[in-house]
């Protein structure tokens, strides 16, 4: 299915959405979802519908415990004391604890299995299975467990209708990348009915168009400058090629991720959902954590709640916290945590995004540079502050931004070379053989990328740091552009749709459909 | 309510000037190869009584314009490259949609071909985009891509590519790059459908196979299909396999040879020029070595083509007809860019292989000393100027060369200044040495072989033509009714 077709099966369920009675709204989204799954990959149902089900049941069986719990305490009120409701309590949460973990065993389980045994096969030189990868089922396999460690907290109750929880395990949008909504957030959002409203579906409709441009005029259009420099020969391409090359790939990862997402997004609007943002224009960002807190945000939001604190807060890491205070001072102390789990995590995120060498020092690139800059963050604080007249200016802001864009960008190498051995190679030349001649426009037209096409990108590109730039600054673009006067609205509307129909990369010879994320 | 109807109304205004936009782009967008072929054949349909479909044999040997300047047939020519019989046959359903010709005459070139639909997907775009989106060409499209495994040959699923055939703004929205003022300004077909593909080629042996093969695949299936619809449809099918030197490439003969055995069991004619080797030459007539005919090939297997349709289909002569008149000014303008052809020629024997044109007369001088003799090539161009066309009367007969080629040129050089008059007004051909002079249909021409001119008095005065003195031919083409000389030039050919 073209991103086209997704777009216009959108579309042709949000007219049908609106149609239908309003009781059974959420049933046709469900009904809507589970045919869009069957369509795309109907031999992969099962694995989605066990996935619901068990987290679903499991959840339940949790609630019921509790309930089962509080009800023995309510009935007993008088005869049980303190420490009795107590014990009560933590027999309830041990028996909870094993329905979980059974739940996340099972889950991760076959994430993992299906995810990771060519890999390991790989490793151990034996032929690829080639195993079948349900479509989406990292972001609806860490959906459903989010949801079953919030009922497990105690911060959801559960949901007692397994269809609804179905839906929202399988809201088809999100099924492609993403992004990793909250159940408390989007739940009640699926199964309750929205009237249609014009506004709600053009904000939607525009968000769309910008998702396409963004995936279809620019990812993919820089694609194949990226996909030459990459997939070059270690040593054939000299320095400025690889700087580049990786430049390239930045722009293209942004814009085929947000573009997708914006595309979700944009598609979820016409239902009147609003999902949870997943970028906050990642690239204005003034340090490596600033940038991880705006970039595929959802994943960040989840490793956060449920492995960062959840492993900061483990007895071994306080033991370690204490006695790192009485060595190193209190503000190390205090670092030290989240300096650990920043590592974990990354570590984590790394190994999802693939069981190689590259993405493996990918993220303990990028873990303990944000390990190191949370240790050292009270020295560059007082730093600052005794440099305050320049640190405070527009020209610092600028240089931090860069800065931390030079950062993200070295990382990117380790993501995109197929090996971590290539990924030092390359930044090797960076450093050794950089000569600015080496690029030229008879090069860029052999990578794929011949001088008509570098300009559309340029352009596109410059609206996109554009649109960015406003929106970074508060400007509401979106809506701004909705309140145009009629003829000037429809006249950049038209310029945005057929800025796509026209520029994009699409129709035969082009898989457009294959984001980057869609692998993960 | 009153804001919700407002809303509606301004959302049914965006969308239908998005769809207006969307339809205008397209057009421009587009590549125009088909629509230039298909739109003037929609605009006169209701005028035509023969159409031809095929692959790039049908379409580069009929020119239609020449058989409506022979016979006053109003025909067209909707062959296309690499089209198998089964996207043929959509075609003709299509075209059917437009017009009731007399007769639809099929090329069976492709008949061996296994698949619905060639490897080059542009190919049938080519074929089938210009026709509007009808419920016949959805059916068309569904029913060429319906093979579930069938790519093209960038590897595209054919099943794939329903979408852009029928929204070939999908296929062409990249062409944003290639844009010219040509795509805003399409220049549409003049030339009724034919290409004149204009070169002399040397051609390879050829083989023929008199085995046929069984009956088999989707070529027969659609050829039958074809036959059944277009007699239903009270269309009279002719059906051609036109010449070309062939190798047996893929068994095509056996697979050609085969179709006679079809036709007469459904009762239509069919004529196997493959097998007819003396309506066209292949030393003078073909384009590239194997496969397609040149001008003069073509204008050989059109005028035989014509003069069949004319006498044994009954299909009328529309010349002189006040609501034809469109017909003659586009014949005038088809004239004018053959004259052209021959002005911009820079290969010498091209421009002799140009000169057996039938919209003009021609005179031909030889000095004594000229090279031509020596070249066997410019020896049977030549002759070729002055060759007889031959007409489905001759088959049968024992045809020999030496009827077909009037022209008695000199053994060799040292026999005075030669000179030919074709004269294809009168149809008649007058020759002479040294002095003299030819009667013709528009007046006479004189030849002074000492001085190496000839002058020609026509109906609208007089010309002399001069040869140069290092001249191996120098030729002249006249207008064929009056005799005004058009163009001239002296031919020097390649030292050997």
């Amino acid at each position: 299915m073209s991103l086209f077709q997704l777009a216009a099966y959108g579309a042709v369920c949000c007219a049908v959405y609106y149609l239908v009675p309003r009781r059974i709204r959420w049933m046709f989204l469900l009904a809507a979802s589970l045919g869009f799954y069957a369509f795309r990959a109907a031999a992969c149902l099962p694995f989605i519908l066990l996935t619901a089900l068990s987290v679903w049941g499991a959840a339940l069986r949790m609630g019921r415990i509790s309930e089962a719990c509080e009800a023995q305490i309510r009935e007993k009120k008088d005869s049980l004391a303190p420490a009795d409701r107590k014990n009560l309590r933590r027999e309830a949460k041990g028996r909870k604890r094993v329905v979980m973990l059974a739940a996340l065993v099972l889950n991760f389980a076959i994430l993992a299995v299906l995810k990771y045994t060519d890999d390991v096969r790989g490793w151990l030189g034996l032929s690829r299975l080639g195993l079948l990868l349900p479509l989406g089922i990292s972001f609806y396999t860490f959906q459903s467990t989010g949801y079953l460690l919030d009922v497990y907290n105690g911060k959801t109750a559960p949901q007692r209708n397994p269809a609804k929880f179905c839906l929202f395990v399988s809201f088809f949008p999100q099924l492609l990348q993403g992004p990793i909504a909250r159940y408390d957030d989007l739940s009640a959002q699926l199964t309750e009915p929205h009237d249609f409203d014009a506004q709600t579906v053009k904000r939607g409709a525009v968000l769309l168009f910008w998702g396409l441009l963004k995936k279809l005029v620019i990812a993919d259009r820089v694609l194949p400058l990226v996909d030459a420099v990459f997939s070059a020969e270690a040593g054939s391409m000299g320095g400025a090629a690889a700087v580049v090359g990786v430049l390239a790939y930045s722009l293209q990862q942004y814009c085929d991720f947000s573009g997708g997402i914006d595309l979700i997004t944009g598609i979820a609007e016409l239902f009147g959902i609003r999902l949870a943002p997943n970028f906050k224009r990642p690239y204005f960002s003034v340090s490596l954590a600033d940038f991880w807190r705006r970039w595929h945000i959802s994943l960040g939001a989840w490793m956060r709640d449920y492995v960062f604190y959840p492993f900061a807060l483990t007895r071994p890491v306080t033991r370690l916290s204490k006695a790192a205070k009485k060595r190193f001072g209190a503000e190390f102390a205090r670092a030290l945590p989240a300096a650990l789990g920043n590592i974990l995590v990354f570590l984590l995120v790394g190994v999802w995004h693939g069981a190689t060498s590259n993405y493996i020092l990918w993220g303990l690139y990028n873990g303990v540079l944000l390990a190191l800059s949370a240790l050292l963050e009270p020295a560059f604080r007082r730093l600052n502050e005794r440099h305050a007249a320049l640190t405070s200016g527009r020209g610092f802001h600028v240089f931090r931004v860069l800065r931390t864009f030079v950062i993200v960008n070295i990382g990117w190498f380790f993501d995109r070379c197929a090996h971590a051995g290539d990924a030092l190679s390359m930044m090797g030349r960076v450093v050794t053989d950089l000569r600015a001649e080496q690029i030229t426009a008879e090069w860029l037209g052999q990578c794929g990328l011949p001088a008509p096409d570098a300009a559309v990108l340029a352009a596109y590109t410059l609206l996109l740091f554009g649109v960015s730039l406003a929106a970074e600054r508060g400007v509401q673009v979106r809506d701004g552009l909705l309140r145009l006067p009629l003829p000037l609205r429809w006249a950049l509307l038209y310029a945005l749709i057929f800025s796509v129909l026209i520029f994009g990369v699409w129709g035969s010879g082009f898989n457009e459909a294959s984001f980057i994320y869609f692998q993960f | 309510m009153k804001k919700k109807g407002k809303g509606a109304v301004t959302g049914a205004v965006f969308f239908a000037v998005l769809i207006a936009l969307l339809l205008g782009l397209g057009r421009v967008m587009e590549y125009k190869g088909s629509r230039e072929k298909i739109e003037p054949f929609l605009q006169r349909a209701q005028q035509i009584d023969v159409l031809f479909f095929g692959d790039s044999h049908a379409y580069s040997d009929i020119y239609p314009m020449e058989l409506w300047d022979g016979y006053g047939i109003a025909a067209y020519n909707l062959a296309s490259y690499n089209l198998p019989i089964p996207v043929s046959y959509w075609v003709m359903r299509n075209a059917l949609l437009a017009c009731k010709p007399k007769v639809a005459v099929l090329d069976v070139n492709q008949v061996w071909e296994p698949a619905k639909v060639c490897e080059s997907s542009s190919d049938v775009h080519l074929g089938l985009d210009g026709f509007p989106l009808t419920r016949t060409k959805i059916e068309a499209v569904f029913d060429l891509t319906d093979d579930p495994l069938l790519t093209d040959k960038e590897g595209n699923r054919y099943r794939d590519l329903r979408a852009e055939f029928l929204f070939p703004f999908i296929k062409y929205h990249t062409r944003w790059n290639d844009l010219g003022i040509k795509d805003l300004r399409p220049e549409y077909e003049r030339e009724l459908g034919g290409e004149r593909n204009i070169a002399v080629a040397v051609p390879d042996d050829y083989v023929l196979v008199p085995d046929a093969a069984d009956e088999q695949g989707p070529g027969f299936v659609y050829l039958r299909r074809f036959i059944a619809d277009c007699r239903d449809a009270g269309v009279r099918v002719l059906l051609t396999n036109l010449p070309y030197p062939c190798r047996n490439n893929n068994d095509e003969q056996l697979y050609t040879n085969a179709v006679a055995y079809t036709t007469e069991e459904c009762g239509v004619e069919y004529i196997d020029f493959v097998y007819m080797d003396q309506v066209v030459d292949y030393g003078t007539d073909c384009y590239d070595p194997a496969s397609h005919l040149n001008p003069s090939g073509a204008w050989k297997v059109t005028d035989l083509i014509g003069g069949h349709l004319s006498q044994a289909y009954g299909v009328p002569d529309h010349r002189g007809e006040a609501a034809y008149a469109g017909w003659d000014r586009d014949y005038a303008a088809y004239r004018e860019r053959k004259l052209q052809s021959l002005r911009e020629e820079t290969d010498p024997k091209t421009f002799l292989m140009l000169l057996a044109d039938p919209s003009f007369s021609t005179v031909l001088l030889l000095p004594e000393d000229s090279a031509a003799y020596a070249d066997d090539l410019a020896v049977r161009l030549l002759q070729n100027a002055g060759r007889r066309h031959l007409t489905m009367a001759d088959m049968g007969e024992a045809v020999w060369s030496d009827m077909l080629m009037p022209l008695n040129l000199p053994e060799g050089p040292g026999n005075g200044t030669y000179m030919a008059v074709i004269d294809r007004g009168g149809r008649a051909i007058g020759e002479c040495r040294g002095s003299g002079s030819v009667e013709t249909c528009f007046g006479s021409v004189l030849l002074d072989g000492s001085a190496g001119t000839a002058e020609i008095r026509g109906s609208r005065g007089s010309a002399v033509l001069n040869a140069q003195p290092d001249a191996d031919v120098h030729a002249a083409v006249l207008d064929r009714a009056t005799g005004e000389v058009l163009y001239e030039r002296t031919v020097r050919l390649p030292k050997k």
